[in-house]
């Protein structure tokens, strides 16, 4: 299957955000819910199965100068395997403008058995845009072996590298399910929080406490670091027993971000 | 290529700070992640094929790039998430090109230190000393791979005691699994920067972050 999603969001007049666009085909169906206001929200409705095997999805996001979107999904999808062995592929491609804003916060994408899936997301930031992009795996539906994935998340930002990172999970992926990389934990996640008032702030001053506090919060069920990155970001990444323990853990991150919001 | 100077260079007598750092494993020894020599084997393979892989690709471009250094640092630099690590990369780097400046004096290694005031990215460190001492792209993709695991092996034997002939039994089995991970990074290093691997390491970047705050640790990382 073949799919095309693609979202375009501009500042209105009074600064309300409007959606130029909002066209999606299944399994990627968009629609704008919530009350219109500076956020315009978009839920992402799974239209179908999967993604599936040779599934080759697109999903096309810009946000226009000083516009304010937050994408959401209703239900976690399941990466399933295909007929022929094929990879499924989700190419995510996002830009925001200067001023812009993003909260990307979908629900988990679960690797099935067999499933080889591969997600690659890439975001061009224009200089005061804001983002938080969170991404969850559950490798495996409950009591199932895990199938495999990939999930890359690479951001430039004015032109420049913020971040580039890769996750490679499953089968395919030798040595991924040891102790280096998921130590048997079957849920992973990120949280990429990008936030220009952090310009020229050092390291874990952007959020004092916040390392502690992640050592608080980690424990066998689930352990979570806070990294502040060279540019004006941080990147929260966590492992967990299960999808509770992890979206629990991420939870708790995504917090100060809207503190920051411009409407909070 | 010459045999002698790639092995001088991987030589783990070459003063580059490489014993004091662990990469990673004492945090694994100390949550009971690795604790014998199946569970070093199963770490050293997930630090290969992940990070190991990122580093060689950037070593091995190093060489092949042979003009700037600065947007390989930059590149390297986005995907270190961990600021322990990034600190940690970076001494070793400029570790390694003042170890590397005294065998193999080449305008080269000074432009690379010029990269950042903390010195560069160890894999570009690395790169600039494999352009110095006149290794082609694939040795310095073999000996960095191999560098991902060597370094934490050694530290295995002070760390969990284990019986070294144990740990060289365990390297000898990933030889195969280092050679193919340097064919790849290879390969890539051949196409553009920004398509560099960028493979990651979950857990070893949260439990660089924990370890950073220990007070009492054997290895800086």
């Amino acid at each position: 299957m073949k799919a095309r999603a693609r979202i375009v969001a501009e500042a209105g007049p009074a600064g309300a955000t409007r959606l130029t666009t909002l066209a999606g085909q299944a399994p990627l169906l968009l629609r704008r819910t919530g009350p219109r206001g500076t956020t315009a929200t978009v839920q992402l409705v799974g239209g179908a199965a999967g993604p599936i095997g040779g599934d080759r999805l697109d999903c096309l996001v810009e946000v226009g100068a000083g516009a304010d979107i937050r994408v959401e999904s209703v239900a976690a999808s399941v990466a399933l395997p295909g007929t022929g062995g094929d990879r499924s592929r989700l190419d995510i491609r996002v830009q925001i403008a200067a001023g812009g804003s993003l909260v990307w916060s979908p629900q988990p994408l679960i690797a099935a058995r067999g499933a080889r899936h591969r997600t690659d997301s890439r975001i061009d930031l224009g200089a005061g845009a804001r983002l938080s992009w969170r991404e969850e795996i559950v490798l495996g539906r409950s009591g199932e072996a895990p199938g495999s994935i990939g999930a890359r998340l690479r951001v430039r930002r004015a032109g420049r590298p913020l971040i580039d990172h890769d996750v490679e999970l499953g089968p395919d992926h030798a040595g991924s399910l040891g102790p280096a990389v998921t130590g048997g934990h079957r849920a992973v996640g990120t949280v990429l929080i990008v936030d220009p008032a952090w310009e020229g702030v050092d390291g874990y001053d952007r959020m004092p406490g916040i390392a502690d506090d992640c050592l608080a919060w980690s424990a066998e069920s689930g352990s979570i670091a806070a990294m502040p990155l060279t540019g004006p970001a941080v990147l929260f990444s966590a492992v967990a027993a299960d999808g509770l323990v992890l979206s629990r853990l991420l939870d708790r991150v995504i917090v100060p971000f809207h503190t920051l919001r411009r409407d909070a | 290529m010459d045999l002698v100077t790639l092995l001088l260079l991987t030589d783990s007598r070459l003063p580059a700070g490489t014993h004091a750092h662990s990469g990673g494993l004492e945090a694994a020894v100390d949550s009971g992640r690795v604790r014998d020599d199946a569970t070093l084997h199963a770490f050293l393979l997930g630090r290969l094929t992940s990070v190991g892989l990122t580093s060689a690709a950037f070593a091995a471009a190093t060489v092949v790039g042979d003009g700037d250094p600065a947007e390989l640092d930059d590149e390297y630099d986005a995907r270190t998430p961990s600021p322990a690590q990034r600190r940690a990369s970076r001494r070793l780097g400029r570790q390694l090109v003042r170890a590397a400046r005294a065998g193999w004096p080449h305008p080269g290694l000074d432009k690379v230190l010029a990269v950042h005031p903390d010195g560069p990215h160890q894999p570009i460190a690395f790169g600039a000393a494999a352009v110095a001492a006149g290794l082609d792209p694939p040795a310095a993709a073999q000996a960095a791979a191999l560098g991902a695991v060597t370094g934490p092996a050694n530290a295995a034997t002070r760390l969990l005691g284990l019986d070294p002939d144990a740990v060289t039994a365990v390297l000898a089995s990933l030889a195969p699994t280092v050679r193919q991970v340097a064919s790849a990074a290879a390969e890539a290093a051949r196409g553009p920067v920004a398509d560099l691997p960028a493979s990651s390491a979950l857990l070893l970047d949260i439990s660089a972050e924990h370890h950073a705050t220990w007070e009492v640790r054997l290895f800086a990382s």
